[in-house]
């Protein structure tokens, strides 16, 4: 992410005018983006992208979607934490956590319209002729509604900046219902999304295929999701400091209580993967090549994070917390990469290897980047990293 | 149709169990279309020509393949695939050695019985029809490329080069030649006798024929009968059919079955969920109220015993003021009459 | 139904329906549910 120019300087944003460095620095990256596109248009996915018959979907599907989803799964285990285990010591992360996930979920349909042969038929499946058979046709719908759901959740605070005070309420009362229909529809689009490569037991290397792949996406998406409010919250609660309420020791509890979540879930994660070797009988496949890569992927950045995590819970230390953040959020990166171009065709494909278009690159990092300037507009104006003064207390 | 339900799955269910596969997704077995056509590629007997190559471009108005002309056998030397502009492609798999010949498969959409192009596609753009040919219909493709991704052959390729009309492309089995009565264009022209269309039970009996009279020539296996559930096209060769890069020995249970099953997860999910979150929200809800009464009963019974004590040492301070008093009273009484008495003397 | 494919394509279509139908139901369910707690 290009946060490495989001400091506490520029987070007081129109201070030196438009022309701050964040500005410039993102306005190219933005405009690059959207001058990619737009040739990706006029020329088609070839001109943009190093896409084959073979290898149809790359990064744009492997980060944009696959990743992006995963990332943004912040939301769900949030809100769900504070509004329905009543775990309340949260609440402060829970609408950052809600808009980092709306803005992320917003980032996959801007990925999916970049990368769909056929853009404007996005709304086929809905509106035109359904394919129920499809996992993709239940993703699609889940993401759609949940993008509803997440654009719901993330109105209190504009309509407190608005001081709307009887819609605030109204949506205040639906609070718990859009938090179960949010678990609800990302247990299953976070999961389906692994369901995805059921049909493909050829194409995908057998230490990755599993009938548990569903599985393995939604528990690692619980961790991804944990992993990315510490690792979003290290960032902006240094960038709204002048914002931020609660106490610095309050904030060190959260992270610590954020940890032993993730330590948690990355270590259930890493036991389903070990019982999958054990039903299928796979444990001479680590001696391999590929094995020592699944090795890399599952010691490195599962086993590694997870230990990293229990430790920093026990010694109350939030920079070894962060450590481990960071780690497990390229994991998740790594093994949806894995899955979606890089273990996938391991064996036996036509053609040669997929590797990124740097414009791919290019319009990836573009629409981070938007992601994170619209986080950085939104923060700065609307009630997300402090309660409004006239609507304390409130859901 | 006339049978009932029961009737249907208890004579399928016999036919299922006699033929080894049970559907993943219900008991059912499903034959598919009766009647339906295939083709039967012999690779014994392709020499390469790459007749059929020809003919399917020119059914389809496609451009010539770039660079090597048919005749050229250079083109031999890598393995190709299918691409947007060649719908099938012939590769060599064994280079001639002395009098045994080298050894060709021609590559194109297998129209495998249960298709999982049709299977993962999410606005239902292609359709197995009654004759046998999977077709695709580009009005409604959104592209997502889902299709070409999960089909197991590789048949499948997509028009990258395309800006704004790309469409999936692949072979047809010459759907509107079969309508007619014509045969496939590759079958037609295929001048070795190596590609014979018909109705799919036919060709396999067919096939079982020649590997029973010629059993030095065949494998002993007729590729596409089962694979997977099984496809139109039907492959006999002379080499193992993992030489010919096809999936020897796999499942005889679709892909789709395999890839869609998971699916059944969703409807548990949505119906359960409600309930289950709720009772926890609930538990919750109850777990915050009974510590509110345990803290309110806690500060209550404090007040109390803080009351009683109170209470009784202002009995006891009462009592201390009262017999102060008295002691006060009795000491002012006897310095009066003390008092009193000395001053009478 | 000749092939697993039309089977699916059915089956899931309706479960679709039916699960969603459902999911809905179940709000106005709760409410009848839990209408005393209000109250209390």
């Amino acid at each position: 992410m290009s946060h490495s120019t989001m400091t506490a300087d520029s987070a007081a944003e129109g201070r030196g005018g438009l022309l701050t460095p964040f500005n410039l620095i993102t306005g190219v990256i933005l405009a690059g983006g959207a001058a990619i596109l737009v040739l990706r248009f006029v020329k088609g996915l070839a001109a943009t992208t190093n896409l084959t018959h073979t290898n149809p979907w790359g990064l744009w599907i492997g980060f944009d979607v696959m990743s992006g989803v995963a990332l943004a799964a912040g939301g769900f285990v949030t809100s769900s934490a504070v509004y329905l285990f009543g775990m309340k010591e949260y609440k402060p992360v829970v609408r950052p956590a809600i808009l980092t996930g709306f803005l992320g979920y917003f980032l996959v349909v801007l990925g999916l319209l970049a990368d769909l042969g056929r853009p404007w038929r996005l709304p086929y499946p809905f509106i035109k002729q359904a394919g129920p058979t499809s996992p993709l046709f239940e993703v699609a719908l889940c993401v759609a509604i949940y993008l509803t759901v997440l654009f719901i959740e993330s109105t209190p605070a504009a309509l407190e900046w608005l001081g709307l005070k009887w819609w605030r309420k109204v949506v205040g009362s639906m609070t718990i219902a859009l938090t179960v229909l949010g678990l609800i529809l990302s247990t299953m689009h976070q999961s389906t999304l692994g369901a995805m490569y059921m049909i493909t037991p050829t194409k995908l290397h057998p230490l990755w295929y599993s009938a548990h792949i569903p599985v393995h996406f939604f528990v690692s998406a619980v961790a991804a999701g944990l992993a990315m409010v510490i690792v979003e919250g290290m960032i902006s609660h240094r960038a709204f400091h002048h914002q931020v309420q609660i106490t610095d020791e309050h904030f060190q509890r959260i992270n610590i209580g954020l940890a032993k979540g993730a330590a948690v879930a990355l270590a259930t994660y890493f036991a389903v993967k070990v019982v999958g070797l054990a039903m299928e009988d796979e444990w001479h496949l680590l001696l391999t090549g590929w094995g020592g890569w699944y090795l890399v992927e599952m010691l490195g950045f599962v086993l590694l994070p997870c230990l990293l995590f229990a430790m920093a819970y026990r010694e109350r230390r939030v920079l070894l917390a962060r450590l481990a953040a960071v780690i497990t959020v390229i994991g998740v990166m790594l093994n949806r990469f894995n899955v979606t171009f890089v273990v996938f065709n391991w064996d036996g494909a036509p053609g040669e290897r997929y590797v990124p278009h740097w414009m791919e690159v290019w319009v990836t990092v573009a629409f981070i980047t938007f992601a994170v300037v619209a986080f950085r507009v939104i923060a700065n104006r609307m009630p997300i990293m402090y309660e409004h003064p006239d609507f304390k207390g409130m859901h | 149709m006339t049978i009932s339900r029961r009737g249907f799955i208890g004579g399928v269910v016999g036919g299922a169990v006699a033929a080894g596969t049970v559907d993943a997704a219900t008991v059912e077995h499903f034959d598919g279309y009766p009647g339906r056509y295939g083709l039967l590629h012999d690779t014994t007997l392709c020499v390469g020509c790459r007749s059929c190559e020809v003919a399917c471009k020119q059914v389809n108005d496609l451009p010539p393949y770039p660079g090597q002309p048919v005749g050229d056998m250079s083109v031999y030397e890598s393995e190709r695939r299918t691409t947007d502009t060649c719908l099938t492609v012939v590769n060599r798999y064994r280079e001639a050695e002395g009098t045994t010949p080298a050894v060709y498969r021609k590559l194109q959409c297998m129209h495998c019985n249960e298709p999982c192009c049709a299977a993962v596609c999410p606005v239902r753009a292609f359709e197995k029809t009654p004759e046998g040919p999977v077709l695709y219909h580009a009005d409604v493709c959104m592209g997502c490329r889902y299709c070409v991704m999960a089909c197991p052959y590789y048949a499948l390729a997509y028009e990258y080069d395309n800006p704004i009309t790309p469409r999936v492309m692949r072979c047809t089995m010459c759907y509107p030649r079969i309508k007619e009565g014509l045969q496939p264009g590759c079958a037609e022209a295929c001048p070795m006798g190596a590609i014979t269309f018909g109705r799919r039970d036919e060709l396999i009996r067919v096939a079982r024929e020649r590997i029973r009279k010629n059993p030095e020539r065949y494998v002993d296996h007729v590729f596409g009968e089962h694979e997977f559930g099984g496809t139109s096209w039907l492959v006999l060769a002379g080499v193992e059919f993992s030489e010919l890069d096809l999936h020897d020995g796999v499942t005889h249970e679709s892909l789709p079955a395999i890839g869609t099953s998971y699916l059944s997860v969703v409807p548990l999910v949505i119906t359960i969920y409600p309930g289950l979150l709720a009772g926890f929200h609930a538990f919750t809800k109850r777990k915050e109220q009974l510590a509110r009464e345990e803290e309110r009963a806690a500060v209550a019974r404090a007040l109390e015993k803080a009351g009683a004590e109170t209470q009784q040492k202002l009995a006891q301070a009462t009592e201390k003021a009262k017999k102060d008093q008295e002691k006060a009273v009795k000491q002012a009484v006897a310095k009066a009459l003390a008092d009193q008495a000395k001053g009478g003397e | 139904m000749y092939t697993l494919f039309d089977f699916l394509t059915h089956t899931k279509g309706m479960t679709y329906i039916v699960a969603g139908l459902l999911l809905v139901c179940f709000i106005p369910f709760w409410q009848f549910l839990t209408e005393r707690e209000k109250h209390d």
